[in-house]
């Protein structure tokens, strides 16, 4: 695994062309975490979805390994980077195992159920493969989307917000879950506005403001 | 590059062009799918005296002219009255029948008209573009025009919709003879049925005149024409005949044996028969109408979605385009308008073109309202998987899109069964077009008509059911227990 590189990273949004990220640089090692605090419309979400490459860059450069995205219109991030959405976004017409070999079998790789199978246990839902996401709680649907993403080995994994829609004793249980990616050397981002995750996890922090980020104090946010 | 289907016919045949519903004595069909009529035994002499066999060719009346001009016949036969426009714009044979407009009144009205003189401001049906129109028109008349064949002015009057029927002493005969109407003895004016070929076909006017020649002087029409009670002194006239030929009208009593006797005269099996036929047709068109629709439909709605400019654009201008117009003018546009551009579509394959392009802007707009219809969020989760623009298009969002997609392509499909009986206007003999030509010659429109309802919902109802259906299997997923 190699480490996530980001370089001068600058994003304009809109007919105005508002700055929403302007130069900013961050550097996650290969099993390290990275945790981004910040108040909404900071641009958090537009972070994460240039890491993913679901949305394009002006400036600057993003590194994983021997991959390196420069700004343009086509990102070869897609399907490098994995995201956990806020919103799960499982695919509802497929079971559980369906959700998480699709890509794999589309893009032709053999054990990519094997791999599936592999999170679907470690994360406790090997006796759900065959359900339907309807039938699953909140927190198992969460789970399935973390072992959806892993079961395309990405090289980096992205978190937008993963507490916000769970019960308190359920929050408890993302911290594991990121400190059981991070041994498989993975680096990962962290977005999240909720305290008591960011102090849960053995992470750097940092605030993103004013389109750069800057290092804090776990809770002192 | 679209197909063209040629209708070039082999030079052994005599394709003639005539309406087949409601047309005693000219040219109808007694029992369901056998030809009959004055015309039609006219254009198997003809035929046989050019040396070819005659082929019918089925159309509308009001088209029979439009269709010479497609090319899609040799000649019409079918009651074409000379006129000077006509003699300029075709080539018309020598007449081979003459006669009077003749008035029918009901029996039992006092103040039923007489004369012509009495025809001002009272309402007098016919059929349109004829001479007796033209006469009604001069009269002062207020004219009633029927489309749908020559039953219809006849059973108005008996209703009282109007106060007399003008019209050729052949359907005044034939038609016109019920317990409730008298026909006046007197005629008015006179008109000529001719053979019709193109302008530029001389050379087969002139060969069709030799026939009719031929067949005036060895009897055979005379004698026809007396088999059909059609006789009359202007005929004899117009075909220098000066005696009037023997023998009884069989075949006009014959006719009155049979008429108004309902179904029975007809025979069950024969209706029965022809109206298989005709549901076969609309069933068979509608459904590759249907998968045609369905096709293009998605393409349209997948390039008005996801499509780069211009393609969006293209596409809403179809759909507009085609929701926006009647089907009944694409459907003559196809048919009647593409040969100017050098493309000739046959009969059911200008059907089905025009019935599945009108469809594939409904369709577009459905599956635009499935694709609408499932989060941008679920491209979002399926792109940063790795999965392609297509890939995720064609297995995380449509596999949800069609659900709400597919619910009103049955409705639709329901609507297209019923529309495709409008290709009856390119000479398609579909379930309607039979049931209008079997109730012309029964006069059994009540139960006729109900019973050609109900084979329309037999078939419309197996793809209710099949979609409730593939709705369930679709939305399995959506009825397990939390």
């Amino acid at each position: 695994m190699s480490a996530l590189v980001v370089e001068g990273l600058a994003r304009r949004v809109g007919v105005r062309r508002r700055p929403v990220l302007e130069g900013l640089n961050l550097r996650v090692e290969p099993g390290a975490v990275a945790v981004v605090l910040g108040a909404s419309g900071s641009g958090k979400s537009t972070l994460l979805r240039c890491l993913a490459g679901l949305e394009s860059f002006d400036a600057g450069r993003v590194t994983l390994g021997t991959l390196a995205v420069g700004p343009g219109r086509h990102s070869g991030l897609l399907g490098r980077v994995g995201l956990v959405f806020q919103s799960v976004e499982l695919f509802p017409h497929l079971r559980v195992l369906e959700n998480c070999t699709l890509a794999p079998r589309l893009r032709g790789e053999p054990d990519g159920a094997r791999e599936a199978h592999t999170w679907l246990e470690r994360l406790g839902l090997a006796d759900r493969a065959d359900a339907w996401p309807q039938a699953l709680s909140g927190g198992e649907r969460q789970r399935v989307a973390i072992a959806r993403a892993l079961s395309c080995r990405p090289a980096a994994l992205l978190w937008d917000e993963p507490t916000s829609a769970l019960d308190p004793e359920r929050k408890r249980e993302i911290a594991a879950h990121v400190a059981a990616v991070r041994e498989r050397g993975i680096p990962q981002v962290v977005v999240t506005h909720d305290g008591d995750l960011s102090a849960a996890l053995e992470a750097t922090h940092y605030r993103l403001d004013e389109g750069r980020l800057t290092p804090v104090n776990p809770g002192a946010h | 590059m679209l197909v063209t289907v040629a209708l070039a016919a082999p030079p052994s045949e005599l394709r003639w062009g005539a309406d087949a519903e409601g047309g005693a004595p000219y040219v109808f069909e007694q029992p369901p799918g056998q030809l009959r009529g004055f015309e039609a035994e006219l254009a198997g002499f003809l035929a046989a005296r050019l040396g070819r066999t005659a082929r019918h060719v089925q159309g509308p009346f009001a088209q029979l002219l439009p269709l010479l001009e497609r090319g899609d016949v040799d000649v019409v036969i079918n009651g074409i009255e000379v006129t000077d426009d006509r003699r300029e714009a075709y080539a018309l044979s020598r007449p081979y029948w003459a006669g009077p407009e003749r008035l029918t009144v009901r029996r039992n009205d006092p103040g039923a008209p007489a004369a012509l003189a009495d025809l001002r401001g009272r309402r007098v049906g016919t059929l349109p573009g004829t001479l007796a129109e033209r006469m009604l028109r001069a009269a002062g008349a207020e004219v009633s025009t029927y489309d749908g064949g020559q039953e219809d002015p006849y059973r108005d009057l008996v209703l009282g919709r109007t106060d007399a029927v003008l019209l050729d002493a052949p359907i005044a005969l034939y038609y016109g003879e019920r317990p409730e109407l008298t026909t006046l003895p007197a005629g008015f004016g006179e008109v000529r049925y001719a053979v019709v070929a193109r302008a530029g076909d001389g050379a087969l006017r002139d060969r069709v005149d030799a026939a009719l020649d031929g067949l005036i002087r060895d009897g055979t029409l005379p004698a026809l024409l007396q088999r059909w009670g059609l006789w009359t002194e202007q005929t004899g006239r117009a075909l220098g005949v000066d005696s009037a030929p023997d023998g009884p009208p069989v075949e006009l009593d014959a006719w009155r044996a049979r008429t108004g006797k309902g179904m029975r005269s007809a025979g069950v099996g024969p209706i029965l028969a022809a109206l298989g036929r005709g549901a076969l047709v609309t069933l068979v068109l509608s459904l590759a109408s249907m998968a045609l629709a369905m096709v293009l439909g998605a393409a349209l709605a997948l390039a008005r979605v996801y499509g780069p400019a211009p393609l969006p654009a293209l596409a809403l201008g179809y759909v507009e385009l085609f929701r926006g117009t009647p089907l009944l003018l694409q459907l003559i546009v196809v048919y009647y308008g593409l040969p100017e551009l050098g493309l000739r579509l046959s009969p059911l394959v200008a059907g089905w073109l025009a019935l599945g392009l009108n469809y594939a802007a409904a369709e577009a707009e459905n599956d635009r309202a499935g694709l609408l219809a499932v989060p941008r969020t679920q491209m979002d989760a399926a792109r940063v998987l790795g999965l392609g623009r297509w890939q995720a298009i064609r297995h995380v969002v449509a596999p949800q899109a069609i659900r709400v997609a597919l619910p009103p392509v049955t409705n639709d499909f329901i609507a297209l069964l019923k529309d495709s009986s409008l290709v009856s206007v390119v000479t398609v003999t579909e379930l309607t077009k039979t049931y209008g030509t079997l109730a012309a010659a029964t006069r059994e429109h009540l139960a006729l008509g109900l019973l050609v309802g109900g084979v329309y919902l037999l078939l419309g109802l197996p793809f209710a059911r099949l979609s409730r259906w593939v709705e369930r299997r679709l939305g399995e997923h959506l009825e397990v227990a939390r």
